[in-house]
């Protein structure tokens, strides 16, 4: 029992000297980039069903904004081989199909949607896992 | 967001007030009601966490749709069984836009709660 203490101890002592040693959420991201950027020398291979996400994410946009003032892009293995995006960029972003929006919100790993400097509004489905390493 | 005011409070009041308009050829079908008063917890809930700073909430007089409008400085998921997801599938249609460099809108649109009073 003495001894589960002292290793209870020990384990919140490190978790507190981790705490630490990052503070600074700029220095997360640099740490979080620098092992992408070592992933991304390993040898992988391209996982076609996870492209095809993207893709298809991209085409249900593309058809939903179809004629508005709306551009809609998206990007393959950048910033990392392992990532995608899709980009949805306008004044403003309507959408009277909610069921195709959800669809692809369903299958991208993330989404951002937030206010630009320019005057519009920009939306991204990011896509992790386009990639596996081999050992 | 207002501090003392949720979400079904605020459209509580312009529910309250157009029912009074259209009654008797329309009341408030208390299931719809139900429903809605779901949604607004939810949408409180996602006001905290996107850090909401305003609501507004309104009808549409022609379709009898209610809107929900919530500024917030920005919205990020990682889930795809997010409460926003399930906000929206339960919406007519939305849309994203920004108010300045810091802050965006949503507006949502509801069906709305109403049926004829035969």
């Amino acid at each position: 029992m003495e001894d589960n203490n002292y290793e209870l101890e020990n384990d919140l002592f490190i978790e507190d000297e981790a705490e630490d040693r990052i503070e600074d959420p700029e220095d997360i991201l640099l740490m979080i980039a620098k092992e992408f950027e070592e992933q991304d020398k390993k040898t992988s291979m391209i996982i076609p069903t996870r492209v095809r996400d993207v893709k298809y994410t991209y085409e249900i946009m593309k058809n939903l904004f179809a004629g508005k003032d709306v551009k809609v892009d998206y990007d393959l293995h950048e910033p990392y081989k392992d990532f995608g995006s899709v980009t949805v960029i306008g004044k403003k972003i309507d959408l009277n199909s909610p069921k195709w929006f959800l669809k692809a919100a369903e299958i991208a790993s993330n989404c951002d949607i937030y206010p630009r400097t320019d005057g519009k509004i920009q939306i991204d489905f990011g896509f992790g896992g386009l990639t596996e390493t081999l050992e | 967001m207002s501090s003392f005011i949720n979400c079904f409070d605020a459209v509580s009041l312009v529910v309250d007030e157009y029912t009074k308009e259209v009654y008797p050829m329309w009341r408030i079908n208390g299931e719809k009601q139900e429903q809605l008063s779901n949604i607004c917890d939810c949408i409180d809930s996602i006001i905290e966490e996107f850090e909401g700073e305003g609501l507004e909430a309104e009808i549409d007089e022609n379709s009898k749709s209610i809107g929900i409008k919530i500024k917030c400085p920005d919205i990020t998921i990682y889930s795809n069984k997010h409460t926003l997801y399930d906000i929206l599938n339960n919406s007519t249609s939305f849309s994203f836009s920004r108010i300045n460099d810091d802050l965006m809108m949503l507006e949502i649109t509801f069906p709305g709660i109403w049926e004829e009073n035969l």
